[in-house]
């Protein structure tokens, strides 16, 4: 068990973690920042971290009943998580599909 | 006639506008500082080192990889890893806003540096691919920070909130999923180019073979993944204003 000493001393090394990491290209001379091509292709890694901390939760009905279709509808998920990114895709604008999937996830039951 | 200036010297029309990209899934932020909230104090926290964590953290992934560990007494070397090993695709977006943002001055840099979040980054860029992209310095400073200042808002409400009735919510997956909804509604919108397409692709299927690696090494993996399909299948020039790439 930590001391609270010890625990304000990790709660500091996590703010000391967390500026670091966002601002090194910041601090760091422009001639070692990313240019071009992969400058352009760092510009994807929003999306790519956003569907990658999302797929796995969304996936859980999936995964945990084992491919059953009807258990997957019945979880309400990962329909729900489809359907929010095809209406959010459609409408061009994040509320009508966060709408939608939150309706479709409390009509299904979602977790529970 | 000169665009009004909020405070600090930003035109508060592109700080609306930031505000406005982030819009209703604020909620899903809310919803998951919620969650984040009460786990700080299932965690072991005392309510005023939950509220240090909370405004000066500022980041749920290290906040979440490093709750067990404290809940666990593990050493401080092994809970500040941990949060770093959470953290590693803030270093790809740090080369994105400094590269965006290189002409405003180091402590505003080093501000938006801080503030970056998932969900504000991909808001701002996602706006910045269409035809009302900001076009001056300024005015890109002025709806980044607008759109994480949203996001910074509804999460530290949301983790307060979490703090304070912890004995009162249960450990919810469902209200968890609405943050979770919250986040995809912010990817369909920018699915408009091929290489947007792909990288999200990559991603999903990089991630969930690889869901259960630690501290979220699995995301990262996802996330260099998606990366190295836009660099084989991305534009050649830049996209932006009068800048776009092929759209799907």
């Amino acid at each position: 068990m930590l001391t609270d000493l010890q625990i304000w001393l990790a709660i500091l090394g996590l703010v000391v973690v967390v500026f670091a990491t966002r601002n090194v290209f910041m601090v760091l001379p422009s001639s070692v920042r990313p240019r071009g091509g992969f400058e352009r292709a760092l510009r994807h890694a929003p999306v790519a971290a956003l569907v990658a901390l999302t797929v796995p939760p969304a996936a859980g009905g999936l995964l945990e009943a084992g491919w059953d279709p009807a258990a997957v509808w019945h979880d309400g998920r990962m329909p729900a998580a489809l359907v929010t990114v095809a209406v959010s895709r459609l409408a061009g604008s994040p509320f009508p599909g966060l709408a939608a999937g939150v309706a479709l996830l409390l009509t299904l039951g979602g977790t529970a | 006639m000169a665009e009004p200036e909020a405070r600090g010297g930003l035109p508060r029309g592109p700080f609306l506008e930031g505000m406005r990209l982030i819009g209703s899934t604020v909620a899903g932020t809310f919803a998951w500082g919620v969650i984040t909230g009460v786990a700080m104090v299932k965690g072991g926290l005392s309510p005023m080192q939950a509220a240090g964590m909370l405004v000066l953290v500022f980041s749920g992934t290290a906040q979440l990889a490093a709750l067990p560990l404290i809940g666990a007494g593990a050493s401080l070397a092994a809970i500040w890893a941990a949060a770093l090993l959470a953290n590693l695709r803030f270093l790809a977006y740090s080369a994105v806003v400094a590269g965006e943002f290189h002409g405003q001055s180091t402590g505003r840099r080093l501000l938006m540096g801080w503030m970056t979040t998932d969900t504000g980054l991909a808001a701002y860029l996602a706006g910045q691919q269409g035809p009302a992209a900001a076009r001056t310095d300024a005015q890109r400073a002025a709806r980044f920070l607008g759109a994480n200042t949203l996001v910074y808002a509804g999460w530290t409400i949301g983790t307060a909130v979490g703090v304070a009735a912890a004995g009162w919510i249960p450990d919810s997956p469902r209200l968890g999923f609405v943050g979770v909804l919250a986040i995809l509604a912010l990817v369909g919108p920018m699915l408009s180019t091929r290489s947007m397409v792909a990288a999200a692709a990559a991603a999903a299927l990089v991630v969930l073979p690889l869901r259960d690696w630690p501290y979220h090494l699995g995301t990262f993996a996802a996330i260099a993944a998606g990366v190295a399909c836009a660099l084989v299948l991305g534009p050649r020039r830049p996209t932006g204003p009068g800048r776009r790439e092929s759209r799907c």
